[in-house]
């Protein structure tokens, strides 16, 4: 049983002008140790996906449907007091912008302790011991000194790392990481991947980890969730997902990194309106590869594209029409309409590291 | 750059099982001041038995014994914080000192702070001495005979003109009872400062829940609350108090109360405005995602970013409240027969025409109060101007 399971995942915004829908019936899985990534532009819903797991969004504008099972536990029908023994506890939220996410009027020492005290991991001078202890893992030099430092004394990646520590300071199960290296320099980004990576190892961490960015994946991730326009676009193993995408919006993804091979190609267009998403597939009107079937129908369910998966949440899926009488075998007419899977050519080599 | 290679550098697993409940941590501070207004109420019960004071050589007011327990409020509450963030503390008095207005309102305060409180131990009370009646202030002179009937200092001009200077035995000259002036503006910044800080220790505490839970939990709270501030708003506190004296008599401490009780609405207002700002903030929403609950969250992380907010708006209802009981004092409805006198007392005595002198010729009996009260009044704005241009979080280190 996966540690994470999400299921029909649907997040509406009653707004004046509108209902606004901003995840529609998304399905992935993190089991533990293991580090998916959801990738997808801005406005996907990969931020609303992240909240939406411990109830962090308030209920009343947001509408809140599906399941989301922890340990085997339904977390949108727990109570709130069960809530907030999971959140930190076990269920831990890096944010993207590490400044805003400490008190500047506390010590950096003392949010950890703080952390640590709310779910009865120390207290006192015990607490203080593991903080430092904490601190000295996430690669914070001279962290007893540190550990009394204010938030606007600290760089931006070495911020990062206390809001990862503080994290990891109740020794959660799974880590929600909302872009945590946007806001950074690339050396520092990283780092801190690789402090994450390291983590994730030995303390057999689940990670899900949210970003726009496909370097990110290609570096960390084990499995990958493609998101647009709240909808789950493909989902797979890494490497079958940047080897050989099998949905166009995912290759467009692709094909948008600059790289060594050829300029990168903007996608045309731009996300639909949250408030009245174009009927059939989500992502036709930007589609190279758009046939009539597209235009409507609701988005394709998800079609397995090659069938030879070892284990369930190996499966490589993608939700279009042109995979559809894939599920069987291996030669189905796919090559005509989506050339790049038919000539069996890898994908650009710079989404590689 | 780190060690977490080594096995024995990784962290004790924690057995979840073994930890139950939530640690009960003892507020020491809460306890100190509980124990110390015990001790206040014992002192009370003895001086008021057997009409004597521990501090004063004089039956003390009812305000002054309310003031005390105040004093031990704010000392038990407002004094921890400052000292255990003292680099915080010295970071922003530097700041504050290298403004030539913050300094200067610093003073004032201080001189305020201090007269108020150690004052009235240098100088005594007021007390009246007929023979010294309406001596000038030093350097100065009135016209001997019409005026001062008897003269303290030299006398100088002429036979038929006889004039009288000032001493220094009463730098600020004397009223028309013998009061000394200078003691007289003690005994003024002293009721001065006793209202004060009965006032804000009534209206803070209460500004503050209030603004706070409308700010953070917002919705239905948030209505019925604002909606009560907007009603009591419309109801002046002078008017509250001007009924309530009727019937229970005239006092300050009524005055007082009245005000700490009726005028913290736009106290309140300004911390709501804060709160429901703070609430949208990248940290509140982080120690939500850690799982502590509202309670903690507006106890350790909003409300310590509101604290100079807070600050800023109490220092800028001080001088009004001071104004206010001046007024009250002057125009006769304040206590009568106490032992300190307000600067409305003292002002409305110097206006007096109860000898047919013009205000202007005894024009330090009045000017003087006025004076002082005016540099209380204008320090403390200034200051409170001050301190939102220092505190402000957003602005630079």
């Amino acid at each position: 049983m996966a540690l994470l399971e999400v299921a029909d995942l649907s997040v509406r915004f009653r707004t004046d002008r509108g209902t606004v829908v901003a995840l529609d019936g998304v399905d992935f899985s993190v089991d533990r140790g293991e580090t998916v990534c959801l990738v997808g532009e801005s406005g996907s819903g990969k931020t609303v996906c992240c909240s939406s797991l411990t109830r962090l969004l308030p209920s009343p504008p947001a509408q809140v449907e599906g399941a989301v099972r922890f340990d085997e536990e339904d977390l949108l029908a727990a109570s709130e007091r069960r809530l907030r023994a999971i959140r930190g506890g076990r269920i831990a939220h890096v944010f993207q912008n590490p400044q805003s996410a400490l008190d500047p009027v506390y010590a950096v020492g003392d949010q950890l302790v703080e952390a640590m005290t709310i779910h009865g991991v120390a207290t006192g001078t015990a607490a203080r011991r593991r903080a430092v202890d904490i601190l000295d893992r996430v690669g914070i030099p001279d962290p007893a000194a540190r550990v009394d430092d204010y938030p606007h004394e600290l760089s931006g990646g070495m911020t990062q790392r206390v809001v990862i520590a503080m994290a990891l300071a109740a020794d959660p199960d799974l880590l929600v990481a909302d872009e945590p290296t946007t806001a950074l320099d690339v050396t520092t980004e990283a780092a801190i991947l690789d402090l994450l990576a390291e983590l994730a190892a030995e303390r057999d961490l689940a990670v899900l980890l949210v970003t726009h960015d496909l370097g990110v994946v290609a570096g960390i991730a084990d499995r990958v969730v493609v998101l647009y326009a709240g909808k789950v676009m493909e989902r797979g193993t890494v490497e079958a997902v940047f080897d050989r995408p099998a949905h166009p919006y995912t290759r467009a993804l692709l094909e948008s990194l600059p790289g060594a091979d050829a300029d990168p190609r903007p996608i045309g267009g731009s996300l639909p309106d949250p408030r009245s998403p174009p009927a059939g597939c989500r992502f036709h009107p930007r589609c190279r590869y758009a046939v009539d079937e597209c235009r409507d129908g609701g988005q394709p369910p998800m079609h397995a594209v090659d069938a030879a998966a070892a284990t369930a949440e190996a499966v490589h899926a993608a939700s279009c029409v042109h995979h559809r009488d894939a599920g069987g075998g291996g030669d189905a007419p796919v090559g005509r309409e989506l050339p790049w899977l038919a000539t069996g050519q890898p994908t650009a080599e710079d989404a590689h590291d | 750059m780190h060690q977490g290679d080594r096995p024995e550098d990784d962290l004790e697993p924690v057995d979840w099982d073994a930890l139950a409940g939530r640690q009960f941590r003892v507020p020491w501070r809460a306890v100190v001041a509980v124990l110390a207004l015990l001790g206040l109420g014992l002192v009370y019960r003895q001086a008021s038995t057997t009409g004597t004071d521990p501090l004063y050589a004089w039956p003390a007011s009812d305000l002054t014994w309310v003031y005390r327990a105040c004093v031990v409020l704010v000392l038990a509450f407002g004094l921890p914080p400052l000292l255990t963030n003292w680099p915080a503390t010295t970071r922003r008095g530097r700041q504050l000192v290298r403004r030539p207005l913050g300094l200067a309102s610093l003073l004032v305060t201080a001189g305020f702070v201090l007269g108020g409180l150690v004052g009235p131990f240098l100088v005594g009370r007021p007390r009246t001495h007929i023979l010294s009646a309406l001596q000038p202030p030093v350097y100065a002179t009135v016209p001997k005979g019409t005026v001062a009937i008897h003269c303290l200092g030299r006398v100088g001009g002429t036979a038929i003109d006889p004039v009288c200077y000032g001493t220094w035995q009463h730098p600020l000259g004397t009223t028309r009872t013998g009061q000394d002036l200078v003691t007289l503006v003690v005994s003024g910044l002293h009721v001065s400062l006793e209202v004060a800080v009965v006032a804000t220790v009534l209206m803070v505490p209460i500004a503050t829940a209030v603004g706070l839970a409308a700010g953070y939990l917002g919705g239905p709270v948030d209505d019925v609350l604002m909606r009560y501030v907007d009603v009591q708003g419309a109801v002046p506190a002078f008017v509250v108090y001007i009924v309530l004296a009727f019937l229970w008599g005239h006092s300050l401490l009524l005055l007082v109360v009245v005000f700490g009780l009726v005028s913290w609405g736009s106290l309140a207002r300004l911390v709501r405005s804060e709160a429901i700002q703070r609430r949208e903030s990248g940290y509140v929403e982080a120690a939500r995602s850690a799982g502590v609950g509202p309670g903690g969250i507006v106890r350790r992380h909003v409300l310590p970013n509101v604290s100079s907010s807070i600050l800023v708006g109490a220092t800028g209802q001080i001088p009004q409240l001071v104004l206010v009981a001046t007024a009250v004092t002057f125009i006769g409805l304040g206590d009568v027969g106490r032992w300190f006198q307000s600067f409305g007392e003292t002002i409305a005595s110097g206006f007096g025409l109860a000898f047919g002198h013009q205000p202007p010729t005894v024009w330090w009996t009045w000017v003087v109060p006025v004076a002082a009260l005016a540099v209380v009044v204008l320090g403390l704005l200034v200051l409170g101007d001050e301190l939102r241009e220092v505190l402000d979080p957003r602005g630079s280190w």
